[in-house]
């Protein structure tokens, strides 16, 4: 008589085999990394729905910009950050953006600016910029803080423990004036990742200045 | 560069349970080996791709089992073919068995069974799990958990015997 635990005991075979568990570990990693993109890209899906939703307040422009071709790139200060970007551009109001920051939709915009928060924050009212990302046209000085040369372009980074906000003329052929971008901290934005975003910033010729 | 959290309990993990794993694999695929380490590969993904959800369940060995069984019948479900194998094939050699002949013959023996069949045998007798944890794992009633169970161990029986007599510690329903 043959118990049938015994059996498959035996059959299952040897008890230890060798392996490389680090060979476990590299593929899982390129699978969750995998996934993370996905979801990265799920998150500007969400973000052209609600464009849609908002009756053009957000849209999308060029033959080329729908979200099923749309191209995703992550800047390697971007990633470490937690702010992925995807070659999206997208138009709120009188304001364009060469890229979408995965995982944050526009909560309003306006000829003074653009409000943009986590998607499914908690507070929807477009002028509270608590936790926001916000971007403001002004017709005030430049500022002060540290300033960084972008392709021969000044922008000035000021930083508190709470926000920070980078400044910069606008380019030209635009209205003149600043834009401005003020981000809050510990939200996954570096000032890298904001200087990147902030260079694809054009501001239309409907904006106007806000007081500041 | 530092390992995080995630990637330190998921070594531990794998070298601790991995072995395991496979043998399970193993019987699952009545011995095909490379489907068999395609099973544990995938499993072992799964997991560490949802590892702080298996971390908050407090059992990543029953996680990894449910999944490892999941993903068997889910790759079964989609290629399976109801091959018989015959048994007087099955019963070729048996009289002068080494362990790898009787191991060959188990196999078989398994590869004769439908899959959630097989897998009711796997989960029952190999691990010895009881009815109700066979049946969270594949997902059924209790009842369907016993059926199969009898209907298996009838198979299996059927193949094996008289050359090999098999019984059963484990209450078979």
């Amino acid at each position: 008589m043959n118990d049938l635990n015994t059996l498959l005991d035996r059959a299952a075979g040897p008890a230890v085999v060798p392996f490389d568990p680090y060979a476990d570990l590299t593929r899982a990693q390129r699978a969750l990394s995998r996934t993370r993109r996905r979801r990265s890209a799920m998150g500007l899906l969400g973000i052209a729905a609600a464009g849609v939703a908002s009756v053009g307040v957000v849209r999308y422009t060029g033959p080329d910009d729908g979200p099923s071709q749309a191209v995703e790139r992550y800047g390697a200060n971007g990633r470490q950050a937690g702010i992925s970007f995807l070659s999206q551009p997208f138009v709120a109001g009188p304001y364009t953006f060469d890229e979408t920051p995965a995982g944050w939709e526009v909560q309003g915009s306006y000829p003074e600016g653009v409000t943009i928060a986590p998607v499914g924050f908690p507070d929807q009212q477009r002028f509270s910029f608590v936790g926001k990302l916000v971007i403001m046209f002004d017709g005030n000085p430049l500022g002060g803080g540290d300033e960084v040369d972008i392709d021969g372009r000044a922008f000035m980074v000021s930083e508190s423990d709470d926000y920070t906000t980078i400044s910069t003329r606008t380019a030209a052929g635009e209205p003149e004036g600043v834009v401005r971008i003020q981000y809050p901290s510990g939200t996954g934005w570096t000032r890298d990742t904001m200087l990147e975003f902030l260079s694809g910033v054009h501001v239309g010729p409907d904006a106007q200045q806000g007081l500041g | 560069m530092r390992a995080s959290l995630r990637d330190t309990e998921f070594i531990e993990f794998v070298t601790a349970q991995r072995s395991a794993l496979l043998r399970m694999a193993r019987l699952l695929t009545a011995g095909e080996e490379a489907s068999a380490e395609d099973l544990v590969q995938t499993t072992l993904t799964r997991l560490y791709v949802h590892w702080p959800r298996v971390r908050r369940a407090g059992n990543p060995v029953g996680y990894a089992r449910t999944s490892l069984t999941h993903a068997f019948v889910d790759e079964r479900r989609r290629a399976y073919s109801r091959r018989e194998t015959p048994t007087d094939e099955v019963r070729d050699g048996i009289s002068e068995e080494t362990d790898q002949d009787l191991a060959h013959t188990v196999l078989a023996a398994l590869a004769t069974l439908a899959p959630r069949q097989r897998a009711v045998v796997v989960l029952r007798h190999f691990l010895d799990l009881d009815v109700a944890e066979t049946a969270r794992v594949l997902g059924c009633t209790t009842g369907t958990v016993k059926s199969q169970n009898a209907k298996a161990l009838e198979r299996l029986r059927s193949t094996l015997e008289p050359a090999i007599t098999v019984s059963t510690t484990t209450q078979e329903l």
